[in-house]
């Protein structure tokens, strides 16, 4: 099983994330922003990265950026969870280096199926 | 044991529910304190106003009508409970959704009534569809009650009607 990184400012929608993550016997860390989200990936590795996009502090594109720019962070998949759902945010989350994308609210197989398609 | 973790309100939420409680809003914490003394004395009968909750399948239970449009009310019966959501069903303005969730959560047969459904938040239909999977896990059956057309609207836009089995609107 992954150990993965849940990031999201809304205390009910990560807790909701890494509770389907839990669940499917993941190992979840929780962050409430795109700092401290890069603080936690400073100390420790992730197999995978869940994130938000709009939060305070740093958002999720933000964060996706800095995280590529990590060597232990280059090949890690990232996946932008949110409630965005406008191409032109999925594109710049692309262009940041984001893998893929899923939008909320999420149907918890679904985002299983996906953690599990992107994990290999 | 980590649902329940969930589950539990966090406490930014609870001091939510605690100023609202103070605010005097529904007389939340009196209605909850009710049910807690039901919970440890069942043969107490329960005046009109108690809305909460009912842990005897013969009790006085509570109604969506007699329900302030507000709260959140779990009614058990033998196995089987009913949630009725509230008005404003915003995990922003209602904290204690999830903990009403929970104490449902116990029960094989659940129903969610949705016909006072009035505004919806992304978070809470989230909630909902988490729920209906983990009954569904537990073995039990979680069926509707109503569901408002607000409720349907957004559950619709976010494509959630699916998941959560929504049963169609019944024509006026």
């Amino acid at each position: 099983m992954a150990k993965i990184l849940a990031v999201d400012d809304s205390v009910s929608m990560r807790g909701m994330v890494a509770f389907t993550l839990r669940g499917a016997g993941h190992e979840v860390a929780e962050a409430e922003n795109g700092q401290l989200a890069l603080d936690l990936a400073q100390t420790g590795t992730f197999d995978l990265v869940l994130a938000d996009v709009n939060m305070p502090v740093m958002d999720g594109i933000t964060m996706v950026r800095a995280m590529r720019a990590m060597p232990a962070y280059k090949g890690v998949p990232i996946l932008m969870l949110t409630t965005e759902s406008h191409t032109e945010k999925k594109l710049e989350g692309k262009a940041a280096g984001a893998t893929g994308w899923l939008v909320k609210p999420f149907d918890p197989d679904q985002l299983l199926a996906t953690v599990k398609r992107v994990l290999g | 044991m980590a649902l329940k973790r969930l589950l539990k309100p966090p406490i930014a939420s609870r001091q939510r529910r605690q100023r609202k409680s103070t605010d005097g809003a529904e007389q939340m914490a009196g209605k909850r304190g009710v049910k807690h003394g039901v919970a440890a004395a069942p043969q107490r009968k329960a005046p009109v106003t108690d809305t909460s909750i009912a842990a005897s399948p013969a009790a006085e239970v509570a109604t969506p009508e007699t329900l302030a449009p507000e709260e959140t009310a779990v009614v058990a019966v033998a196995g089987s409970a009913m949630v009725a959501l509230p008005a404003d069903c915003r995990m922003s303005t209602q904290g204690g959704l999830m903990a009403e969730l929970l104490r449902a959560l116990d029960e094989h047969a659940i129903v969610l009534d949705g016909q006072a459904v009035e505004r919806i938040d992304t978070a809470a239909l989230q909630l909902l569809a988490l729920f209906r999977r983990e009954v569904n896990t537990r073995g039990g059956t979680v069926s509707w009650r109503g569901p408002s057309v607000a409720l349907h609207e957004a559950a619709n836009l976010l494509g959630l009607a699916t998941l959560l089995e929504l049963p169609a609107i019944a024509p006026v």
